[in-house]
């Protein structure tokens, strides 16, 4: 009965076209397997090789990867939604409401986007707390260590210029002792919120410069510094294992 | 750990001895994959599609037919334009019509001359009447298309949509056409 369709595929996979994409068939040797992974564009920030400890879930709870991976859900379904949102203070509120009421998957969507970044906080969080707890930040990781409170850093400014967005009660309050607790920089408190926010109060400027903040500057140096994050890992010694 | 596959695991008989651990995981990790990009590519065209029209395409209000009408008498019928639906209100036969602001020829918008006492397309000097928006002189093939109005207790509404629009090929204007009278 899978006689027919097994030629197909041998006969596709035969092909120049599946030649031209894919170089070379399954490696079935170390060398080769290592090779697949070093010459893959997708795969060649992974570690060639993993160790039997690191894959035990219970001892990272894959929260680094969950964080990543809700990285992306906010990337992609973020995007999504800067096409139906326009950061002013004419129709921010109003974008927002036809996102959950007339846009189809509007709603869908944009819930998306504000329960991973919920869960990103979380698990960015547990991910801190998990490196903490099995002594992972100790030397050669420390550098590593730093380069991740910087991302859970992003990960709150992130959160915080999102939250302002929307454009409502709940967002101007939110955002405003935001800016209070800026003025509360020593010596230059004032002109620190003043250049943050783009006035003396909540304004225009500060919802256009939250939004470039939130879709531009900020998820690219995230994304640069989950780069660095990962790259460093492997340059580490991998995942740490138990001592 | 890598080990070498044990091939003579490989029993005959049934699809599923032959798919060995590895491939199992990676043909259910494809699959997964897969499944995702097909529904997120699903849920993006519906996603993508506007609901909700401004400007053309919209219903558009075009104000009360009492004071439209005023508007003709005292300006000698001429037309009045409506930029946000991209229409010029126009004092028909016996009706008040709108005409999609839109040149037959190439699509240029039309303005309305008023020293010429007509509407003069900039591009190519395509020329229409000032009362009922057929073709008067230049390279136009058509009367400027008219959208369909109604009369909503005394409120003009006009259905900007472009793609429903009568189109007056014969260049002539057909009493037919009258939705909205002007008595």
């Amino acid at each position: 009965m899978l006689d027919i369709p097994l030629q197909v595929w041998e006969r596709v996979k035969a092909g120049v076209l599946w030649k031209s994409l894919f170089r070379h068939g399954y490696p079935d040797s170390r060398k080769n397997q290592s090779l697949a992974v070093f010459t893959n564009v997708f795969l060649h920030l992974h570690p060639v090789k993993v160790r039997r400890h690191a894959l035990a879930i219970p001892y990272t709870w894959c929260m680094g990867g969950l964080s990543f991976f809700l990285f992306l859900v906010l990337t992609l379904t973020g995007t999504l939604l800067m096409f139906y949102y326009r950061p002013t203070t004419e129709w921010a509120y109003s974008d927002i409401k036809d996102l959950e009421t007339v846009v189809i998957f509007g709603q869908l969507l944009r819930n998306m986007h504000r329960w991973a970044a919920h869960g990103m906080v979380i698990t960015v969080f547990l991910h801190m707390i998990r490196v903490f707890y099995t002594g992972s930040y100790k030397p050669p990781r420390e550098f590593n260590w730093v380069v991740g409170t910087l991302l859970f850093f992003f990960t709150i400014l992130l959160s915080y210029t999102g939250y302002l967005l929307p454009w409502d009660q709940l967002a101007l309050w939110a955002v405003t002792v935001g800016y209070e607790i800026a003025r509360a920089t020593p010596a230059v408190g004032d002109e620190v919120s003043f250049l943050l926010f783009g006035g003396y109060q909540l304004g225009p400027n500060a919802l256009l410069r939250f939004y470039v903040l939130h879709v531009v500057a900020l998820p690219l140096a995230t994304g640069f510094l989950i780069a660095i994050h990962f790259w460093r890992i492997r340059k580490d010694g991998g995942i740490s294992g138990p001592l | 750990m890598i080990r070498p596959h044990d091939d003579t695991s490989v029993a005959a008989g049934g699809l599923l001895s032959r798919v060995k651990r590895r491939q199992l995981l990676r043909i259910g990790f494809l699959t997964a994959t897969l499944l995702a990009v097909t529904e997120f590519s699903a849920a993006l065209l519906p996603f993508l599609w506007v609901l909700k029209i401004e400007g053309l395409g919209a219903k558009i209000p075009a104000g009360k037919k009492a004071d439209i009408l005023t508007k003709f008498q005292a300006s000698k019928d001429e037309p009045i334009l409506n930029t946000e639906g991209r229409f010029f209100l126009i004092h028909a036969p016996g009706a008040i019509a709108a005409a999609y602001r839109k040149c037959t020829h190439l699509g240029c918008t039309v303005p309305w001359n008023k020293t010429e006492d007509q509407f003069h397309c900039p591009c190519h000097g395509s020329l229409y009447d000032k009362h009922t928006a057929v073709v008067i002189g230049g390279p136009a093939p058509r009367g400027l298309d008219l959208f369909h109005v109604t009369d909503v207790n005394g409120a003009i509404v006009v259905d900007t949509n472009p793609l429903n629009v009568l189109k007056r090929e014969n260049n002539k204007w057909n009493p037919a056409h009258v939705e909205v009278p002007d008595a």
